[in-house]
């Protein structure tokens, strides 16, 4: 926005300055005080609700992108330390998608700057408020699973029940099905493994085939999320591990069978 | 991480005790950081991505993640790091010694 506002000025000072400040003083005034309305007169990207918001969401990147490329030529560890504070959060863009959600309601892009904020700034302040507008605008909309996944690692206030309203009113499968899912992973959260088994029950009964979850399909992320509860609980005697070291050796958990041991699943990441 | 680990296993020389490591690092990557880093215990190398067959199988989705388990092979504590990772063997380690001197 400001380099459209310098553009525009930058044709002030011509040949004869009085006319024109003339001219554009009704122009200033509304980008002053309406900026976001007489942007909507000037570049042709930022002509539509749309522009709006994908200027906005490449802002976002291109910010993150350029953090990661100083971090990572960044030579000492100081240097690093200093540059996290710089981290371009969600939180400073939240504002900006709101107020475009704000401005154009009606417009499909609304939802999409919404479903923005809760699933990139899903720890922030307006995590609730915007569940809010979601569930009263929007609660109907196919693309509403996504936000059904953002919910099982969020502030949000009652994930669950949210959850509940989303799987009672959306008509889609596909978002019934990730949100049942999800709200298997919130009770499981919450230790209530018999309530999570039920729904991870649901999900193989009825929404299988659906795509999501960590690893392919609805089905194979209930079936891994059972298996967790029903083996590698605390109390659980652990399956057997077999396979081989980086030499080809092969050995076997169950080798060590009266020490105490310590599973580590690791990367160097 | 890494200097935990190094410490723990050293400081458990000779107990009953094995930290046992599922890699998700391709091989090459696991034997560079092996010898870096001086790791002497155990990896199991596990396909080369985060999506091999004990990770899969096992449910993880996050990195590290961690299992306790005691002499009898039952997971008793999940996701412990550092200081209170050292708790839980120790305990796991009394108990075991408690059992093996056959009183309570």
């Amino acid at each position: 926005m400001k380099a459209r506002r310098s553009k525009r000025l930058s044709f002030a000072p011509g040949r004869d300055i009085l006319i024109p400040v003339l001219i554009l003083l009704p122009f200033l005034l509304t980008t002053a005080f309406s900026a976001l309305a007489a942007d909507d007169k000037t570049g042709p990207a930022a002509s539509t609700p749309a522009g709006q918001y994908d200027a906005l969401v490449n802002e976002f990147r291109k910010a993150q992108q350029d953090f990661f490329k100083a971090s990572d030529a960044a030579k000492t560890k100081e240097v690093k330390e200093t540059l996290s504070s710089s981290y371009p959060q969600p939180q400073n863009y939240s504002p900006r998608f709101l107020e475009l959600a704000r401005k154009h309601p009606k417009d499909p892009v609304a939802f999409d700057a919404l479903v923005w904020v809760v699933t990139n700034d899903r720890y922030g302040q307006h995590v609730n408020d915007t569940l809010e507008v979601l569930l009263r605008d929007h609660i109907e909309n196919e693309k509403l699973g996504q936000v059904a996944q953002a919910l099982v690692y969020s502030n949000a206030r009652e994930p669950a029940k949210t959850l509940e309203r989303i799987i009672e009113k959306n008509p889609h499968r596909e978002v019934k099905g990730t949100a049942t899912y999800s709200l298997g992973l919130v009770k499981q959260g919450l230790d209530k493994n018999a309530e999570a088994e039920k729904l991870f029950e649901q999900v193989l009964e009825k929404f299988g085939d659906v795509q999501g979850g960590f690893r392919g399909t609805l089905a194979d992320a209930a079936r891994g999320q059972l298996f967790e509860i029903r083996n590698l609980a605390i109390g659980k005697v652990a399956p057997d591990i077999e396979g081989e070291d980086m030499e080809g050796q092969n050995f076997k958990l169950s080798d060590y069978r009266g020490k105490v041991v310590v599973i580590d699943f690791w990367g160097d990441w | 991480m890494y200097p935990h680990e190094r410490s723990l296993v050293k400081r458990l020389e000779g107990k009953p005790f094995a930290l046992l490591g599922v890699n998700s690092d391709p091989k090459d990557r696991l034997k560079q950081v092996i010898k870096k880093e001086t790791m002497t215990w155990r990896s199991w190398w596990d396909g080369g991505n985060t999506s091999g067959p004990i990770a899969t199988k096992w449910n993880v989705s996050g990195w590290p993640t961690i299992y306790v388990l005691d002499h009898k092979g039952v997971i008793r504590y999940k996701n412990v790091r550092e200081k209170e990772m050292d708790k839980a063997v120790d305990a796991l380690l009394a108990e075991l010694q408690r059992e093996r001197s056959g009183g309570k």
